[in-house]
């Protein structure tokens, strides 16, 4: 039986389709299709959501709450708490030990962000442009983020220390010793640059997925046009690859916020609380010196100021498509 | 690129492509090298002289022998192996699932729905872990599979990255199934499932990982010795004057299945989404 | 107002849970019943350490007819979220082995049972070790093990810079440093990284000095006093003549790849029994030599008793308390002592076949202290340590990084 196409294909800015309107005819029953069909695609959608979103309240919505709630209390192991209504907010805010931990957290970000979405596109685009060996090449990339923080802390202690690698070169040139683990400016940006080190592998396999999504018929065109590789990588590359590019940098920023492992196994914080970033101190508060409430306060300012951050970002890189 | 591209490039770019391969080396020293000295300590003999002092005179494999003569070796890599595949099943499906419909579904909420998804990635998870714990406690999923599987299975990134890469497929393919009468469920089985096979791998690859190494989950839910995984179980033997050489004959043993993983999926990371069948 | 209905509803969906799981598991049975033990890597080799547990558990069931006893095996890592996660569900454990800095921590949240009537007869402990392990006049851990530190000296490190005899008073320490500096060894090896406990580290230098980290009442601190200053002055005024290692303000007190292992350092400071063989390895064993506890004002080092504690959750379960007490029988701590390294904690327990090192530690036993116990000591000492790492890195004197640590820590007291 011959189908009634559509017409048109169209799509919106979003690159849903519109809705075709060959099926709706198929069914010539008046008044009662158009109806389901309308409530064909989001019904779809729900139910398509619906056993990652039944998992979301149960295992994420609910204990969320529990630790707002929490942060409203004087909560004790036992179970036992009282409302101490927003006392642990007024606290945080004149805890000067929490404004050094924002400055750490913001600095290490601003360190750690760039740094790794540079180099993790920098990797994807070569492991994407070379022809010999890119298997392998991809593999050896990937090597550090299939390690663990253990073996990542013992590497770059014997990279940092002052008779370590790094000063051992720099002594060669008449340099250093520099002590990039024992300085309050240098602490940071070392350990940014091991983060960086373990975690980029990560954001280049998903911007390598992108590059691939990106129909080669474009590139090809362009070419023909005689644009020079800058070029299609600035107008086409670029562009198309935003999808990807604002996933890494949500999840990379969200994870900047949140480091502890390398502060943890690096430099226990310090030196002089330089390290010393918000769930370095909120940890220690929940789970060294049991004050859940105050642990929790520290969590949803932490929060909020994550979710402002990758909001703004939205906004910035992915405003029509969101 | 794809092969006649990759043609086109290497006539015109030979140069080009020497130097960036030896870049790409360059790199890939610099991810390599602590691998290759894990490998080296792990095999130094007891007391002998290592990295990062001297290489070691001769290499032994009694440091790996004494990890995987531990106890519950066995046990452990059998719980970690099931705690891992379980989840990438279950995320890989829920997932694109849930990514397929906020990138082509129009339904009320949908865009606040997947923002408090994401969000919940924003919580630090040290803030929750107590009622975290405590309701798959009252939920008796305390040392269970189900209790130690489950709760992971909403993985705010996993359905992110889905959405993301789903919402960049063409319209045409969808309308053209929808005009050929195809269930919802067929469209997703169909077209959505395999036009996404390299970035399910990519995830696969992630989820697996994330699984395998985790430690922190695992180590509070799993509380007796035939829960264990095998980064708990790992951990037990680090007692507190265990040499170096000990630690990472550790590292190195849990690092290969997850090098495995890698190397199998390889493959479908390697074609692009354009090869399977979606030419532009 | 919706708002804290709101929260309040969402706390108790989450958290009511842990009040009905406090409440019930009153198992009192006269002859059965079940025990599960939570021990850690107190025995270092992980083979002797497995049988050893395994037989304990085997030789209590057998005395004990229609009990079943679990010993598990937990890490070291992420200990603090395991034990306070299972006591928030009430699930996991009935006994843990706890240290006396943690037990005030857990007690003042509610978690923990006294089991002063565990121990019949308490005339054969030694006093210190129930002190330490009792919080207001109730005992909260069965001591089972006590841990002891001690001085190592680099014989052959000493011998270069013409020292015979080992430096184990201040002042001999003092004069050594500018001797040992001269042929490029440091007389200490400080491990001043943040995370380190200052048990291991600044404490016991205070206690030499006769000071204190709390005051009498426990409402402030007292580190920050003449006795406090004097001890950091003592570090810095090594530091200044080359006598603490490169770097020591961040050195972790890991044996690995530090100072004193690779011969760039005379003297470790805490060192317990069981890091022995290591050292040795590192340095040869005819260069180790043990000391006794370095005299400031007086002699004294770290160690404090391990206890065995009874969750709140348990209190009722009859099995643990009688597994709590089999462990504090003579024979099964002669047993440990001699597998762990450690020391009995009661007097009528001989360790059998000790070394002569291990004689060392054992006659140190009276000069331990095992540190205040307060509820909040962590805090404390997380507030110190980066005040301690600034005076050392040259950034505050002596006496400004302990005023500004007493500071903070006296605001944590006070609120």
């Amino acid at each position: 039986m011959a189908e009634t196409l559509p017409d048109t294909v169209t799509q919106n800015a979003d690159g849903r389709p519109a809705t075709p309107r060959g099926p709706r005819q198929r069914l010539g029953v008046r008044g009662k299709a158009p109806w389901r069909e309308r409530l064909r695609e989001p019904a779809a959608g729900l139910l398509f959501v619906l056993p990652m979103l039944v998992l979301f309240v149960v295992f994420r919505f609910v204990p969320a709450f529990g630790a707002l709630g929490m942060s409203f209390t004087d909560y004790k192991i036992s179970g036992e708490f009282d409302f101490v209504g927003v006392d642990n907010y007024a606290r945080l805010m004149r805890d000067p030990v929490f404004a050094v931990s924002l400055k750490a957290t913001l600095l290490y970000s601003a360190f750690y962000v760039p740094f790794t979405v540079l180099i993790s596109i920098g990797t994807a685009l070569l492991l994407n442009s070379v022809i010999w060996a890119r298997g392998l090449f991809r593999g050896a990339l990937f090597l550090p983020y299939v390690t663990s923080f253990v073996l990542a802390g013992i590497i770059w202690r014997w990279v940092y220390e002052l008779d370590g690698l790094v000063n051992g070169l720099l002594a060669k040139a008449d340099l250093g010793p520099v002590d990039f683990l024992g300085d309050t400016t240098l602490v940071l940006p070392s350990l940014a640059a091991v983060s960086a080190w373990k975690g980029f592998g990560y954001s280049m396999l998903i911007l390598l997925a992108g590059l691939k999504a990106i129909p080669t018929s474009y590139l090809e065109a362009a070419r023909v046009d005689g644009a020079g590789p800058w070029q299609r990588l600035r107008r086409i590359v670029l562009p198309l690859l935003r999808p990807s590019l604002f996933f890494v940098l949500v999840i990379e920023t969200i994870g900047a916020f949140q480091v502890f492992d390398t502060i943890y196994v690096m430099t226990g914080g310090g030196p002089v609380r330089a390290s010393y970033t918000l769930v370095f101190g909120l940890f220690d508060q929940g789970f060294r010196f049991f004050d859940f409430g105050y642990a929790a306060t520290m969590g949803v300012v932490l929060f909020a100021i994550v979710l402002v951050v990758s909001l703004i970002q939205r906004f910035i890189l992915d405003r029509e498509n969101t | 690129m794809t092969a006649p591209a990759e043609a086109a490039l290497r006539r015109r770019f030979t140069l080009a492509n020497l130097s960036l391969t030896a870049l790409l080396a360059i790199v890939s020293v610099i991810t390599v090298t602590p691998f290759v000295l894990m490998f080296v300590v792990a095999l130094t003999p007891e007391g002998a002289p290592t990295l990062p002092a001297a290489l070691p005179d001769r290499l032994t494999f009694d440091n790996i022998e004494r990890v995987f003569s531990a106890a519950g070796f066995t046990r452990w890599t059998i719980n970690s192996l099931v705690y891992s595949v379980v989840s990438v099943v279950l995320i890989l499906l829920t997932a694109s699932m849930a990514g397929y419909a906020f990138a082509k579904k129009r339904f009320p909420g949908r865009d606040t729905l997947m923002w408090s998804f994401l969000a919940t990635l924003m919580v630090p998870f040290q803030a929750m872990l107590i009622p975290y714990f405590v309701l798959v406690s009252e939920m008796d999923g305390i040392d269970t599979f189900w209790g130690m599987i489950v709760p992971t299975l909403a993985n705010s990134q996993a359905v992110f990255l889905m959405r993301q890469f789903i919402r960049d497929l063409p319209a045409e393919l969808f309308d053209a199934a929808k005009v050929d009468g195809a269930s919802e469920w067929r469209i997703y089985w169909r077209i959505v499932l395999p036009l996404t096979r390299p970035i399910l791998a990519t995830l696969g690859v992630f989820v697996f990982l994330w699984h395998w190494n985790d430690f922190l989950w695992p180590l509070v839910v799993a509380q007796s010795d035939d829960m264990r995984t095998l980064t708990v179980g790992l951990a037990t033997l680090r007692t507190e004057t265990v040499p170096l050489a000990q630690i990472m004959a550790s590292a190195a043993i849990s690092v290969l299945p997850c090098l495995v993983v890698f190397g199998v999926l390889q493959r479908y990371l390697v074609n692009s989404i354009a090869t399977t069948g979606l030419r532009g | 107002m919706l708002m804290r209905k709101v929260m309040a509803l969402s706390l108790a969906a989450a958290l009511s849970a842990a009040l009905a799981a406090c409440g019930g598991d009153d198992g009192e049975q006269s002859g059965g019943g079940n025990v599960t033990l939570w021990m850690y890597p107190v025995i270092s080799d992980q083979a002797k350490s497995q049988a050893f547990w395994a037989k304990v558990e085997k030789d209590f069931e057998a005395a004990n007819a229609g009990i079943d006893a679990k010993i598990e095996l937990q890490p070291w890592d992420g200990r603090q979220e395991k034990v306070t996660t299972a006591l928030a569900a009430g699930k996991g454990f009935d006994l843990v082995v706890l240290g006396p800095d943690q037990i005030p921590q857990y007690v003042q949240q509610g978690t923990l049972a006294p089991v002063d009537d565990v121990l019949a007869d308490k005339s054969a402990f030694g006093k210190s070790a129930l002190d330490a392990l009792s919080v207001n006049g109730k005992l909260y851990g069965v001591p089972i093990y006590h841990t002891a530190t001690l001085p190592v000296y680099n014989r052959a490190a000493l011998a270069k810079a013409g020292i015979t005899d080992v430096p184990d008073t201040w002042a001999e320490i003092k004069d050594a440093a500018p001797k040992l500096a001269a042929s490029g060894v440091s007389v200490l090896n400080y491990a001043g990284a943040p995370n380190e406990t200052l048990n291991l580290t600044f404490y016991p230098l205070l206690w030499q000095n006769g000071g204190s980290v709390f005051g009498s009442d426990g409402k402030s601190v007292a580190f920050n006093q003449p006795a406090g200053v004097q001890a950091l002055q003592f570090l810095l005024d090594l530091a200044a003549v080359g006598g603490l290692q490169q770097g020591a303000a961040t050195s972790t007190s890991s044996l690995e790849g530090s100072a004193f292992t690779q011969g760039k350092a005379a003297v470790l400071p805490t060192v317990q029994l069981s890091q022995l063989s290591q050292i040795e390895k590192a340095i040869g064993a005819e260069n180790v030599v043990v000391g006794q506890p370095i005299e400031g004002k007086r002699r004294v080092s770290f160690g404090l008793p391990g206890g065995v504690v009874l969750g709140k959750h348990a209190a009722g379960n009859a099995a643990a308390k009688k597994l709590a007490a089999y462990l504090a029988t003579p024979e099964v701590m002669a047993g440990l002592a001699k597998e762990s390294g450690f020391f009995p904690t009661r007097s009528d327990v001989q360790v059998p076949d000790a070394s002569e090192n291990a004689k060392k530690f054992a006659a140190a036993i009276d000069k331990l202290y095992p540190g205040d116990t307060h509820p909040k000591a962590r805090q404390v000492m997380s507030v110190l340590a980066p005040h301690i790492q600034a005076a050392l890195q040259g950034k505050k004197s002596a006496q400004q990084a302990l005023d500004d640590a007493a500071k903070e820590a006296n605001a944590l007291l006070g609120g």
